[in-house]
């Protein structure tokens, strides 16, 4: 067993007193990508928002490359590399392109190397490149995803997490989005994705996990364990 | 001598009187505006960080104070000012961010803060009326009529300070992450944005435009405890009337108001002008709820 880059131990979370988390635990090794199904309203977001520091964590730790980061602010762990794109790309929607990057890159080290890190999005999008003087609020869903994507690669993430990037999105778009993470974790960049569609994940995660009710329900993991039918199973249910 | 030309003399007059109303207002709407931008909340703080802006200018650069000099004075002040907004933003509004009725707690909290802040002053320096030395002596003629250095100063200030915050706002890393955190607090903190310190800086450059504001007017008006209070009012009307949440909007709103203002006190007399600006206000607020550049 390689060593864990994030370390999830009997994680309890919710809004106000309602809890959403109910004691999830998981890790995610070196080297691996992880997808992350499971219904809507189960706790996938929920748990993202507490591992990223803007919700509280009730009880149970977190720990990324081997430290202690439970409860820390979100600034400091996006400063360690731990960077979520959150749902339903909102961006800052009176800012133009170009700026939303810069913001990506707000802490000090991804602010040092933003110009090497800009050119390696707009090669990744190019579409950003030529709309990068536009206001977000006038780009499309499509351009708007790879926006947050852009904004996460901007702060130079070891481990990213991905919360359904492909919401609302064509498939012809989707195939797009899916080529590009493809290639960010080429460059070396772990991911965790969310994705109602089990066929997207296909090639992207070696690990899948089923979350619901606020907890890991069942994973699939390794060689042979990639197969459809076993991820529709898990989905819906063993026969 | 003919209709045209007292015509013209009335204009002139008019165009004076309001410029200067004008540019006060831009002073004051402005910090105000910022906070509502950034934080959503309105600062009733304020008026009270005018009065107490100008008494301590008072204080620094008075032969009967420190007599350190007027410039010393300003700087001194507007200091203690942008140190008062930090301070008013931990004790009354920081602590309550989270909370759905946010606006109304924040209404209590800092109208409190004002009273607290009025009373202190009215203890610390007592109910004796002072007056800041103006910051030129002599007057200056614009087009066609006569009015004083200090004046001028306010009319030239005013746009200058907007270019300054607009620059900030646009250009430096502190500025934009301020932007990004009025248009979406979730996102600015993934993005590594410290939202709470965005919150403070915000907050005492607010506090600070509120101190020169009160600066300018103490050497116009007496100072008194209750020196902010009228114009935050007005300054809210500004706020509202050039929508909420629109930078440019603020400033027209100023130069909107300060021109009524003007031509009310003109034709109407001073009486009569604060109920013709409500009612208009009121009425433009009836077409446009969102103002002039509002959203939403």
């Amino acid at each position: 067993m390689s060593e864990l880059i994030l370390d999830v131990r009997g994680l309890n979370s919710g809004y106000g007193r309602v809890p959403v988390l109910h004691g999830i635990s998981f890790g995610v090794a070196s080297g691996e990508n992880v997808g992350l199904i499971g219904p809507n309203g189960h706790g996938k977001s929920t748990l993202f928002r507490t591992l990223s520091g803007l919700l509280r964590a009730w009880s149970g730790t977190i720990a990324f490359r081997g430290e202690d980061i439970t409860n820390h602010p979100p600034a400091e762990i996006v400063e360690r590399g731990l960077i979520h794109v959150p749902q339903g790309n909102t961006l800052f929607p009176d800012l133009t392109v170009q700026e939303n990057l810069w913001l990506g890159a707000f802490a000090k080290g991804p602010r040092a190397q933003r110009l090497r890190t800009v050119e390696r999005v707009f090669a990744l999008f190019p579409r950003l490149a030529e709309r990068r003087g536009q206001r977000c609020r006038t780009l499309s869903g499509g351009e708007r995803q790879m926006v947050a994507i852009g904004c996460g690669l901007m702060g130079l993430p070891k481990l990213l997490i991905l919360d359904e990037p492909t919401l609302g999105l064509s498939p012809k778009l989707k195939t797009e989005l899916r080529d590009a993470i493809a290639a960010i974790i080429a460059s070396g960049v772990q991911t965790i994705i969310v994705e109602q569609d089990p066929e997207f994940l296909h090639t992207l995660a070696t690990r899948f996990l089923l979350v619901s009710e606020g907890t890991v329900h069942a994973e699939i993991s390794g060689e042979g364990g990639l197969e459809h039918k076993r991820i529709v199973d898990m989905y819906f249910g063993h026969s | 001598m003919g209709t045209l030309d007292s015509i013209q003399l009335v204009f002139q007059s008019i165009f004076a009187s309001g410029l200067v109303l004008a540019s006060l207002y831009v002073l004051m709407a402005a910090g105000l505006a910022l906070v509502w931008n950034t934080l959503g909340i309105f600062n009733f703080t304020h008026g009270a960080l005018m009065a107490a802006a100008a008494y301590v200018a008072w204080t620094v650069a008075d032969p009967r104070g420190l007599a350190l000099g007027l410039a010393v004075g300003v700087v001194a002040a507007i200091l203690v000012a942008a140190l008062l907004g930090f301070i008013i933003n931990y004790l009354l509004v920081a602590p309550f961010l989270g909370q759905k009725q946010i606006v109304l707690i924040a209404v209590m909290t800092t109208l409190s803060g004002a009273f607290f802040i009025e009373n202190s002053a009215l203890l610390l320096w007592g109910p004796r009326i002072k007056q800041l030395d103006k910051f030129v002596e002599g007057n200056v003629r614009i087009a066609g009529t006569t009015i004083s250095g200090h004046e001028a100063i306010i009319i030239l200030l005013a746009p200058l300070l907007m270019l300054g915050l607009w620059a900030f706002l646009r250009f430096t890393w502190t500025g934009s992450a301020i932007r990004a955190v009025a248009q979406n607090r979730d996102f600015a903190e993934l993005s590594g944005v410290r939202v709470q310190r965005m919150y403070a800086i915000a907050f005492a450059i607010a506090a600070a435009l509120a101190g020169l504001a009160g600066i300018m007017l103490g050497a116009i008006r007496f100072i008194t405890p209750g020196l902010g209070g009228e114009p935050l009012l007005k300054a809210l009307i500004v706020v509202i009337l050039g929508g909420l949440g629109s930078m440019p909007g603020t400033v027209l709103g100023a130069y909107l108001v300060g021109f009524g203002e003007a031509t009310s006190t003109y034709f109407l007399g001073a009486y009569w002008t604060q109920a013709v600006l409500f009612l208009v206000f009121i009425g433009f607020l009836v077409l446009r709820p969102n103002g002039l550049f509002g959203k939403q």
